[in-house]
């Protein structure tokens, strides 16, 4: 009977997600997901801070950054108008 | 990508690369913070982006998606930087990744007799958390300094796979390697950032 460890269920946890698995292996952790509660809640923890991750917020650049793309813009396009 | 129009913006509108930029400087910030933590010199590439995106944008066929376009151009700016400054850059040991370290701690397993490599004690079920506790801003800030605290090739790949979204295959296009090599370690990466989240919601789950 083929007995998956945690600790190699841990390893794999990123490959599964990524649907990187051959089918008999993605079975192997389907089987043990499906009586393990620790190995369970472990891939439901990294499911949680792939979503947590992707909630990070927005990188904000200052004021004086914008006013410089805007030069950066105008400055382009006078060269496009004479180049 | 809705309200970036190339035609517009190379026909003189401004608001065509207002859109460009409010689409993709947020990405490319966060990309250039990871080169270098200076914010300022993480501006001065991004800008220096937009003047070579500008500058290059006849030449843009399409072949690459906008932002791979966008971000091999701040890649190679940031490259060239760390030459002429005679640096080593992060990605010259993207592929120099450490197979062997476990992303869990091995005293989280039992290590001897019939339940070895079985958790010792089990991983908390984050279910019990309020729901809000994910989305805080505390928690948001907390996974900052986890990626920033990362390998840089660990926090690019993570920075592009789950806080910007990207498709592996993209990821591997743009940093030249393959999925497999992405996998490893984008493995490490949540591996470290999950560790991480795990002990700040301990204290939180004592007292749920």
């Amino acid at each position: 009977m083929d007995d998956l460890r945690c600790e190699q269920l841990v390893e794999m946890v990123t490959d599964y997600l990524e649907e990187a698995l051959g089918a008999e292996e993605a079975l192997r952790v389907n089987r043990h997901l499906a009586i393990c509660e620790g190995c369970d809640n472990y891939v439901a923890q990294v499911r949680d801070t792939v979503r947590a991750l992707g909630n990070q917020p927005r990188e904000l650049p200052g004021v004086a950054f914008e006013d410089k793309l805007r030069t950066i813009y105008r400055s382009w396009l006078t060269k496009r108008v004479d180049g | 990508m809705t309200g970036v129009d190339l035609r517009a913006l190379r026909r003189g509108d401004e608001a065509a690369f207002s859109n460009l930029v409010n689409a993709y400087n947020s990405s490319l910030l966060r990309l250039a913070r990871i080169y270098s933590p200076s914010r300022e010199v993480a501006e001065d590439a991004v800008q220096e982006t937009w003047i070579a995106a500008l500058r290059g944008l006849d030449g843009f066929a399409g072949r690459a998606t906008l932002r791979t376009w966008l971000c091999r151009i701040l890649i190679n700016i940031v490259r060239r930087r760390a030459a002429a400054e005679s640096k080593t850059l992060p990605f010259s040991s993207l592929t120099d990744v450490d197979h062997a370290a476990p992303t869990v701690a091995p005293d989280r397993f039992v290590r001897t007799g019939r339940d070895a490599g079985h958790w010792a004690s089990l991983p908390a079920d984050w279910s019990r958390l309020p729901e809000d506790k994910l989305l805080s801003v505390e928690l948001q800030e907390i996974i900052g300094d986890a990626v920033a605290t990362l390998p840089a090739p660990q926090a690019i790949v993570i920075t592009l796979r789950d806080v910007e979204g990207w498709a592996s295959e993209e990821v591997c296009d743009l940093l030249d390697i393959s999925g497999a090599n992405q996998r490893v370690i984008l493995h490490r990466a949540r591996g470290k950032v999950r560790a991480v989240l795990e002990s700040y919601l301990a204290h939180e789950l004592d007292n749920a």
